[in-house]
């Protein structure tokens, strides 16, 4: 009983130890992490921010919704599904991806076009006084074939 | 405290139904939401191999698993939370549950960003999975077992407890480490407050409609930056019991709720108050409820 007790409390330490084990080697991985979610402290108010919107035949753009642009509900996945494939140059890919998705959207007939684009943007302003983006950078734009 | 009372405070003894309990919560609480989110994880069969980023229990896969290997993960994770939650057959559907859990959401995490919300749930299936959880509140023996209280259903609950407790403790380290102490300054709050808002409307989704008067109140946005360090760096006190477990468990569930309300960013487990669970005595609430 003893010996099963303090076997058992060592397992503890130790399966408590390797939850801290990302955190002394700084690598985030899952389940065990170094939970880094909105971690990081934001001084500036601009923000570059991926999306991908949609253009209809008089240029006029229209946003889409997380589940045109990365089929998910998570603005995190879809955030990272734009960063990540801008960053390995996949971003035609991803154009065409959610150009098919918006071609299979009937409330969405209107738009001729996809863009995957950055927009900088100050965050605050945005939400208080419907800031437009100070640039947008087009980084693939595609077709939507029906 | 001596060698002795560590070791008797690592693992305590508890009756059976205390870990049945939590037994009973995490699987209830893993079937819904594998559930309510079945597109999602059937979609991973489907999505684009250039996307798959294997890590953790998945790190060693050079290519995407085949589609009907997904699905069938994701049946065997649902019917294994199912049978957990009732309790039939546990030591085969115990472990079962747990590692399928672990398999299922870490492939999910596998493509490119890691949801750090499920990391808790996949912790406490692998803990109430491979503990003796079914010796009481299962199907068909509902009423307290002849067995008496043991390290056997303590241990696993205070080992959640402590894990639980771990991952805040993590959090708030992150903060310091990635953010600095000017993390909970009002300035850096209220970007971060703005920017999940601001991503939200981009991808055409509505934002809280408390964020833009908050942006305005330097003061709270101050206090909650603080108040989050401070919760989460603070967690181990939880730990003591008592008013203290009481009090923190109350501040981090109203730190959650502040951020499902003017975020939309939800931590299921913990604004259910299953992450909570392992910290209280389980016993005593259904006792009452079977008495």
């Amino acid at each position: 009983m003893v010996e099963g007790r303090r076997i058992r409390a060592i397992v503890s330490v130790l399966v408590v130890a390797g939850l801290f084990v990302p955190v002394a080697l700084d690598r985030d991985s899952f389940p065990l992490s170094t939970h880094p979610m909105y971690a990081t402290a934001r001084h500036d108010p601009v923000e570059r921010l991926p999306t991908v919107v949609g253009v209809d035949a008089t240029g006029v753009f229209e946003r889409l919704t997380l589940g045109l642009i990365a089929a998910t509900d998570d603005p995190l996945v879809a955030q990272a599904r734009i960063r990540n494939a801008i960053a390995a140059g996949r971003e035609h890919e991803l154009c065409a991806e959610v150009a098919d998705r918006v071609s299979n959207d009937a409330g969405r007939s209107s738009v001729d076009l996809v863009r995957v684009q950055i927009e900088r943007i100050d965050l605050v302003g945005f939400l208080t006084d419907d800031e437009p983006p100070d640039t947008v950078q087009v980084r693939a734009e595609c077709e939507v074939r029906r | 405290m001596t060698r002795d009372r560590v070791v008797d405070w690592l693992v305590p003894v508890a009756p059976a139904e205390r870990l049945a309990t939590l037994r009973l919560a995490v699987g209830a609480f893993t079937t819904v939401y594998l559930l309510i989110r079945a597109p999602i994880f059937l979609d991973l069969g489907d999505r684009p191999r250039s996307t798959f980023s294997p890590l953790g229990v998945w790190a060693w896969l050079d290519e995407p698993l085949p589609a009907g290997f997904v699905i069938g993960l994701f049946v065997v994770a649902v019917l294994s939370s199912i049978g957990s939650t009732v309790g039939v057959a546990y030591r085969v559907v115990g472990p079962l549950f747990g590692v399928s859990v672990l398999a299922l959401l870490g492939y999910r995490s596998s493509w490119g960003q890691i949801l750090w919300f499920e990391i808790p749930i996949v912790i406490f299936a692998l803990i109430v999975g491979l503990a003796p959880a079914a010796e009481s509140r299962r199907l068909g023996r509902w009423r307290p077992p002849i067995s008496p209280p043991s390290i056997r259903y303590g241990w696993p609950v205070q080992l959640a407890a402590m894990a639980i407790i771990a991952t805040y403790v993590i959090a708030g380290i992150a903060k310091l480490r990635y953010g600095g102490i000017e993390w909970a300054a009002f300035e850096p709050m209220r970007n971060q407050i703005a920017f999940t808002a601001v991503r939200l409307e981009i991808f055409g989704e509505p934002s809280s409609p408390l964020v833009r008067p908050i942006l305005d109140m330097p003061a709270l946005g101050s206090l909650a930056g603080v108040a989050v360090i401070a919760v989460e760096l603070g967690a181990p006190l939880a730990l003591l019991g008592g008013r203290l477990r009481t009090m923190w468990v109350a501040a981090v569930w109203l730190m959650h709720a502040f951020i499902a309300a003017t975020m939309f960013i939800v931590f299921p487990l913990p604004l259910f108050g299953v992450a909570f669970l392992p910290l209280f005595d389980l016993e005593r609430w259904t006792r009452r409820n079977a008495n």
